[in-house]
């Protein structure tokens, strides 16, 4: 609530109020969650989503039922997620009454989705300036979460002479996920991220907002994980220090700019609030086009050339994160992305007509650096205390600190109650080496944090410990051990690489921060060939129909892989950019 | 409400059939009359409270507690004005105490809030809305650059407010008040 609570009066009251149960079943009639609530007839309008999660019509089933073969279930510890954003989930699992759909229209290419995917795609299948492109996104603004991109080759790469090998990337990838992937996606990658990145340049050079893509050298290893360099990242000067500074501040400013590029060209019409609900297909199994839904309804469109999928993944559908999900990775963590256009229609729409889904439970993006509310904002000043060692509920280390960040929130969420109770360790000494306003910030804003439980500190680390929960005794000793691996240079417990850079737990003063996951983006979907095509489960393409970015599958397998970076933005614009120069040939 | 219900007894024959009339106009009457007593107390939050399960701290933040709720029973706006419920939804609820199933009513679900809700008196549509919180400039949160979110997500109904902005990234120095 803002300061000044009158803005926020309420301007309009009609509620229904003791008109019995005609009424009420007349409500019921105009939809689940329909917006009945009014008395004044001309202002009943339907909520454009309905959000029918756990409604008799929409159980909870549909995300085990939807698929099309026998399923079995493996017994599995059943816990809520954390993750508590949730969107309205578009998909329509039942049959939507001719009756109901109040128009048809025709176009070449209807793009699902026009967050970062489906912008590329559209832009691609445009590019030739004659194919007609009908782009829907189900929000008011397309999500555009990311900061660089991961790529292999490219003009700007090949220029700073970082030369990566397309053989020894597809292997690195292939090996995170543990061989459990097809061919055709990874190679996609490999053989054309590069080209796609020239062309991104391009449609940058096309639009108003000065981006231009650069080759960012990051750190050469993490842990043992170690792969070539393969970031591209992006920068404008209209952005402010703000825009960059955000993790997927960037992102935003570059879907935006497409979406002002896609309103320029005059083959391409792209509209908001406008959610894909169902697909169709007709009797020789072609993919013809979608249902889809604006304020005035259901509409068909019918694609002549092709449908591309690009609705991305389901991080902001808590059900179906515990569906679909291993309970450890979903339970104790947070969302990290403030949009909640991914509830996995894409996906449900895709298997719903046959399409094969990637093997469950389903790969997400998680990083640690959480606590329960969201992931600690670098504007807390709180970040120089998140580097210290990781410590669980008894009190003991439990991973090396250099390890990247899916491998700490696995380790994290394998400690007690699937990580319900792990720490960062500080002290006066990481503070003290802060420059004066960055230690000012951290006093600021660190009190707010221990006011939640989300932070303790103590004069000593007994009484720490006391705050933590944790025996004393065990603590000082886990710090004494730690302290003595940086004397001696070698972690004898978890083999930490950079313990060069790391500094004692020591002073008058010592801090812990829960520390747990984070959820970017879930980076399982339907499996596609090597021209995006979405296979069937007999790995036969279904006609008409693509998928890129988030909402395609066959690219990662058990978890994202941070160590690589950017590979899910770099699936995100080269698939984007190949579906849509296949599906404007209709090949 | 019990006594009401009783139809009267018929007894004789003869009398059954002048009274016919008379004893379905009662009990159409008592129908009615019951059906508009229950239909009030059905709009009240301690319906919602006793009748079918417990509502955890539903109801007692409702009269005062962390959340909007309180500020919402302070302006004379019930349970169900906001957590709407249709037909199929209490019918689902129905089936799950039939089933016994009284600890996965699917409230949250069921009775789940969206901005279609708050809008329809909060402003009328989310661009309404955003105006009426214009002055607080590059940080409203009602016109942020990620597009509309779900109210709830930091208005929540009962439980502490959250500041969904800060989370990521400075905001200007707002705080939540409610
Ligand atoms: C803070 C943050 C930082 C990140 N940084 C990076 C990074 O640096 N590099 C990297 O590789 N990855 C990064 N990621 C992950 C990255 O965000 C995703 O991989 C990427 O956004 C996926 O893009 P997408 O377009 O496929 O899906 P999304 O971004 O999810 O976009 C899908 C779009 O489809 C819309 N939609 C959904 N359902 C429907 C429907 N029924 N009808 C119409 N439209 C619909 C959604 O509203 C949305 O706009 C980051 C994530 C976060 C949260």
């Amino acid at each position: 609530m803002s300061e000044d609570q009158s803005r926020l009066e309420p301007t309009r009251r009609g509620f229904l109020k003791a008109a019995g149960v005609a009424a009420l079943s007349a409500a019921a009639a105009t939809g689940a969650f329909g917006l009945t609530g009014c008395g004044k007839a001309e202002a009943k309008e339907e909520a454009l989503v309905a959000n029918n999660a756990g409604v008799g019509k929409f159980s909870e089933s549909v995300y085990t039922d939807v698929f099309p073969f026998e399923t079995r279930g493996i017994p599995v510890l059943k816990k809520e997620t954390g993750v508590l954003r949730r969107g309205n989930v578009a998909y329509v699992a039942n049959d939507i009454p001719e009756s109901e759909i109040k128009r048809t229209e025709e176009t070449d290419v209807l793009v699902c989705g026009v967050g970062l995917t489906g912008s590329c795609a559209a832009l691609s299948a445009s590019d030739d300036g004659t194919t007609r492109v009908l782009a829907l996104e189900k929000m008011d603004v397309g999500r555009g979460m990311f900061e660089g991109m991961g790529v292999v080759g490219g003009t700007k790469m090949t220029e700073a002479g970082n030369i990566v090998d397309p053989a020894e990337m597809m292997d690195r990838m292939r090996a995170a996920a543990d061989y459990r992937l097809p061919i055709d996606p990874i190679k996609l990658w490999a053989d054309r991220s590069g080209e796609a990145a020239d062309w991104m340049q391009e449609k940058f050079d096309e639009g108003d907002g000065q981006i231009e893509t650069y080759y960012k050298t990051g750190n050469p290893t993490a842990h043992h994980f170690d792969v070539p360099q393969t970031e591209i990242s992006f920068r404008s000067p209209q952005w402010s220090e703000k825009t960059t500074k955000n993790a997927g501040g960037g992102g935003m400013m570059i879907v935006k700019d497409f979406a002002n590029t896609l309103n320029k060209r005059s083959n391409v019409d792209l509209r908001f609030n406008t959610p894909v609900c169902k697909l169709e297909r007709n009797a020789d199994g072609r993919v013809t086009g979608a249902i889809a839904k604006d304020a005035d309804g259901y509409f068909r469109v019918n694609a002549a050339k092709g449908v591309i999928l690009a609705m991305g993944g389901f991080e902001s559908n808590p059900a179906m994160l515990e569906a679909w999900c291993r309970t450890e990775d979903i339970e104790h963590c947070s969302s990290w992305a403030p949009n909640s256009g991914g509830t996995g229609d894409g996906e449900l729409m895709g298997i719903e007509i046959g399409a094969q889904m990637d093997p469950l439970p389903a790969a997400i993006m998680n990083f640690d650096f959480g606590y329960p509310e969201g992931f600690y904002p670098a504007s807390s000043g709180l970040r120089p205390l998140l580097g210290g060692p990781m410590i669980n509920q008894d009190g003991v280390r439990y991973a090396a600190e250099d390890l990247p960040f899916q491998a700490r929130s696995n380790a994290t969420n394998a400690q007690w109650h699937r990580g319900e109770k792990c720490w960062r360790l500080g002290s006066s000494t990481q503070v003290n080496a802060l420059a004066p306003e960055a230690q000012q910030l951290l006093k600021d804003n660190l009190p707010a944090y221990v006011e939640k439980g989300y932070a303790v500190e103590a004069d000593t680390l007994a009484e720490l410990a006391d705050k933590m929960g944790c025996d004393a005794s065990t603590l000082e000793a886990t710090v004494a051990r730690f302290n003595g691996f940086i004397d001696s240079g070698h972690d004898d417990d978890f083999y930490r690489q950079n313990l060069a850079k790391a500094t004692k737990i020591e002073g008058d003063h010592f801090y812990a921060l829960r520390n747990q996951s984070c959820i970017l983006a879930t980076v399982s979907g339907l499996v596609v060939d090597y021209y995006c095509h979405v296979l069937d489960y007999d790995n036969k393409p279904i006609e008409g129909l693509y998928a890129a970015g988030g909402n395609s599958g066959g690219f990662f397998a058990g978890e994202y892989p941070r160590h690589v970076f950017g590979p899910s933005v770099g699936r995100c614009v080269t698939f984007g950019y190949v579906s849509g120069q296949h599906a404007a040939k209709g090949e | 409400m019990a006594e009401e219900q009783q139809a009267p007894k018929a007894t004789e024959p003869t009398k059954k059939r002048k009274k016919a009339p008379i004893v379905i106009g009662v009990i159409v009457a008592v129908i009615v009359v019951a059906g508009i007593g229950f239909w009030n107390w059905h709009e009240q939050p301690s319906f919602c409270g006793t009748v079918c399960h417990t509502m955890s701290d539903h109801v007692t933040n409702y009269e005062e507690g962390p959340g909007v709720a309180h500020l919402h029973q302070a302006a004379n706006v019930s349970c169900l004005d906001c957590h709407q419920a249709t037909l199929d939804v209490q019918l689902a609820e129905v089936r799950s105490q039939l089933a016994g199933d009284t600890d996965n009513l699917g409230l949250a679900d069921r009775y789940y809030v969206d901005n279609s809700v708050c809008l329809d008196c909060h402003g009328g549509s989310y661009e309404e809305l955003a105006k009426s919180t214009e002055d607080l400039g590059a940080y409203n949160p009602h016109a942020n650059p990620h597009g509309e979110m779900n109210c709830n997500e930091c208005h929540k109904g009962h439980a502490e407010q959250q500041d969904t902005c800060s989370q990521c990234h400075e905001n200007g120095g707002q705080r939540m008040l409610a």
